[in-house]
């Protein structure tokens, strides 16, 4: 079942910094300003990885790792904890669906973790990466209407994931927001 | 009793570093309280550990012999080096560090000649860009011959025993496994090497060891041997790295595509998430320039020592001059600390050539069609221990007959593979409209202009011949994708702002 992460509203300061950061060649005085801004639940699927590895040095070793795959684009993140979720009403803005099932985003996981895994143990002689539980979670992200300035010029912020980018670089948002 | 000597010292010196790091090593690996911690060492480290990592990595012998060695020779020109350097490997990073790894993130990535393979859907990219990484060869030998000249000076052993010694030395480092031990004794020598730059930096500027003291001490003492390469002389005429101001711009060119080096390019791969790589491109900047400011050394040694010493040797040489024997030999240590963290990552990268980029891409559909992916990712990792010997003995016989200059040495690869990377990795990161023609013919136009710069026209300024490279094979880049059918959009998408289908 999906849940929501409880992330706080986003302030003025995150909105300066999230222009800056996505128009970082305008000066001050011509830096673009907010006229609006839009709610978006974006979702992302947490899958827990097990993980059990040998090397030469030490055998038998356990452990269980997160990762967070992005329901939208083929991007995944390794992450320390689940989002501090609530069962948050997502009736205030926009929600995004999903375009992978449990499945796929549980075959990226353990797919990114095996890249770390071999790429950190110079001596590593056997491995076993699996997927567990996999959650699904929306995460509260926002654009940032500018003044006089097309759609694709928006901004959009994820706080969670300390993103900021231009729309026309988030065409998954871009393409929902116009609809 | 007799005085105990430099060399006696530089010897207990070198035991203990070879025990402190082997000791942190292993402590780290037998002692990790979880099996997490061994396998990627995650919630264990804070920004600075993490920061003196990767110093560590950015640091190699160069750093503390062969820039210094320039700065010997050819006295305040070649302080032009530390002050372009840093910005054009950094401005070059931030160019095309993000989109390389958020298309490595999406394309699953191991490596830079894969990600060129994927980023113009080309074979041919991604073999000769893996072929040409293994000219890092020469980049290995440069770390051996810097650790075997320090040995020579600071410990007034033969050279070749040197040689052999530090192979033995970083034969055994490469060896300690774990994510811990990885981070501990990279962060250990990285924090050396800042503190050793640091130290470089104030005795130049007090002049220690000169009648005047100061930094004009050094600039006096330095006009009494030659008045050409005082600070009064902007530019050294003649000279073939430092002659003109058109030499410095092409040296800064040439640094542009530096961070594409494998080894350090890979660096992006390696990040968590966004956020980290923010604060990577913010703080590697001071910490190179930092880094950088060793090169004040090979003027001070200058002007302390007089120019009899083999460039190279300028700063143990410096170290032996003005500091008693016991400190001496510790900063020798820093300097060897600075080479075998350099050479660790190096053996990885060349490692991953050979499994991933040449056997687990290309060659083992056709050599072995019916293994399961699991026997072939075995396979891979035999093939990268293998490769690392290889690498270890073919470094240890290009060094055995040492170069004149160690930089020049090092850039013959690193010039080479930057003339090959210029167009396609950094102009295709960053240029939409580059097209796989366009990246193909400038990867060939970059590396035979370079190596015909080597061959064929001899020019003695690697920098130089790389700095032109790079601009001619830009240049390629731009006009034949001018002129060549764009990639389709839908394959662009992919790389500059992928989304599920």
């Amino acid at each position: 079942m999906a849940q929501t992460a409880v992330l706080a509203e986003l302030t003025d300061k995150q909105i300066q910094f999230g222009i800056k950061s996505a128009y970082p060649f305008r000066r001050f005085l011509q830096r673009y300003e907010k006229s609006g801004q839009i709610t978006i639940w974006y979702p992302w699927y947490y899958v827990s990885v097990s993980v059990k590895m040998d090397t030469y040095l030490k055998k038998g070793m356990v452990y269980n790792d997160l990762v967070a795959v992005d329901c939208l684009r083929p991007v995944k993140e390794r992450v320390s904890s689940y989002p501090v979720s609530s069962a948050q009403s997502i009736a205030d803005g926009k929600i995004l669906t999903s375009k992978i099932d449990e499945t796929g985003a549980k075959e990226e996981a353990v797919d990114l973790i095996k890249g770390i895994v071999l790429s950190r143990n110079k001596l590593l002689k056997d491995y076993e990466i699996q997927a567990q539980a996999c959650k699904l979670f929306y995460l509260k992200t926002f654009v940032v209407e500018l003044k006089n300035r097309p759609r694709n010029e928006w901004i959009y912020i994820d706080e969670h994931f300390e993103a900021a980018s231009k729309l026309q670089l988030r065409p998954e948002v871009l393409s929902y927001i116009q609809n | 009793m007799d005085e105990v000597t430099i060399g006696t010292w530089a010897w207990f010196w070198l035991v203990f570093f070879i025990v402190g790091t082997l000791g942190i090593g292993f402590y780290a690996m037998t002692k990790t309280k979880t099996d997490e911690d061994f396998a990627v060492a995650r919630k264990s480290y804070g920004p600075y550990i993490l920061i003196l990592a990767l110093a560590s990595t950015i640091a190699s012998g160069s750093t503390f012999m062969g820039i210094p060695g320039l700065a010997y020779d050819k006295g305040f020109p070649a302080l032009w080096y530390p002050a372009i350097y840093p910005i054009g490997i950094y401005i070059g990073l931030i160019l095309s560090v993000r989109l390389i790894k958020r298309a490595g993130d999406n394309f699953r990535s191991n490596s830079l000649p894969e990600f060129l393979g994927q980023r113009f859907d080309s074979d041919f990219l991604r073999v000769g860009f893996a072929l040409l990484s293994l000219l890092l060869i020469y980049y290995v030998t440069a770390q051996v011959v810097a650790a075997a000249t320090a040995f020579e000076v600071m410990l007034g052993v033969d050279y070749r025993l040197g040689v052999i010694v530090t192979v033995i030395v970083i034969g055994i480092y490469i060896t300690i496994g774990g994510s811990h031990a990885d981070i501990l004794t990279d962060a250990f020598q990285g924090g050396l090497m800042l503190l050793i730059a640091i130290l470089i930096t104030v005795l130049f500027f007090l002049g220690t060891g000169t009648e005047g003291g100061g930094a004009a001490g050094i600039n006096e003492a330095i006009a009494a041997q030659d008045a050409s390469i005082t600070w009064d002389n902007y530019f050294s005429p003649g000279d073939p790295i430092f002659g003109s101001l058109w030499l410095v711009i092409l040296m800064f060119i040439a640094h542009l595509p530096f961070a594409m080096n494998p080894h350090i390019g890979n660096k992006a791969f390696a990040l968590k998430d966004s956020a980290q790589l923010r604060k990577f491109l913010i703080l590697a900047i001071p910490i190179g320039s930092i880094l950088g400011f060793a090169v004040l050394g090979g003027l001070h040694a200058r002007a302390v020592i007089g120019p009899e010493l083999r460039p190279d040797a300028a700063i143990p040489a410096l170290f032996v001059e003005l500091f008693p024997p016991a400190l001496a030999g510790f900063l020798g240590i820093a300097i060897l600390s600075a080479i075998i963290s350099t050479a660790d990552g190096l053996f990885v990268s060349i490692a991953v050539i050979f499994s991933n980029d040449l056997y687990r891409k290309t060659f083992s559909k056709k050599i072995h069609p019916n293994k399961s992916q699991k026997e072939i990712e075995k396979t891979a990792l035999n093939i990268s221990r293998v490769a690392t010997v290889i690498t270890v003995f073919a470094a240890m016989w290009l060094a055995w007959n040492p170069p004149d200059f160690l930089a020049v040495l090092l850039w013959i690869g690193v010039g080479g593979i930057m003339s090959g990377a210029a167009g396609p990795l950094v102009i295709g990161s960053i240029w939409r409209r580059s097209t796989k023609a366009g990246a193909i013919s400038s990867f060939l136009v970059g590396v035979i202009s370079y190596a015909a710069m080597w061959l064929v026209i001899g020019w003695q300024n690697p920098f130089g011949a790389a700095g032109v490279c790079v601009l001619l094979a830009s240049a390629v880049m731009v006009v034949v994708s001018l002129f060549t059918k764009p990639m389709p959009e839908e394959k662009l998408n992919e790389i500059f702002s992928p989304v599920r289908k």
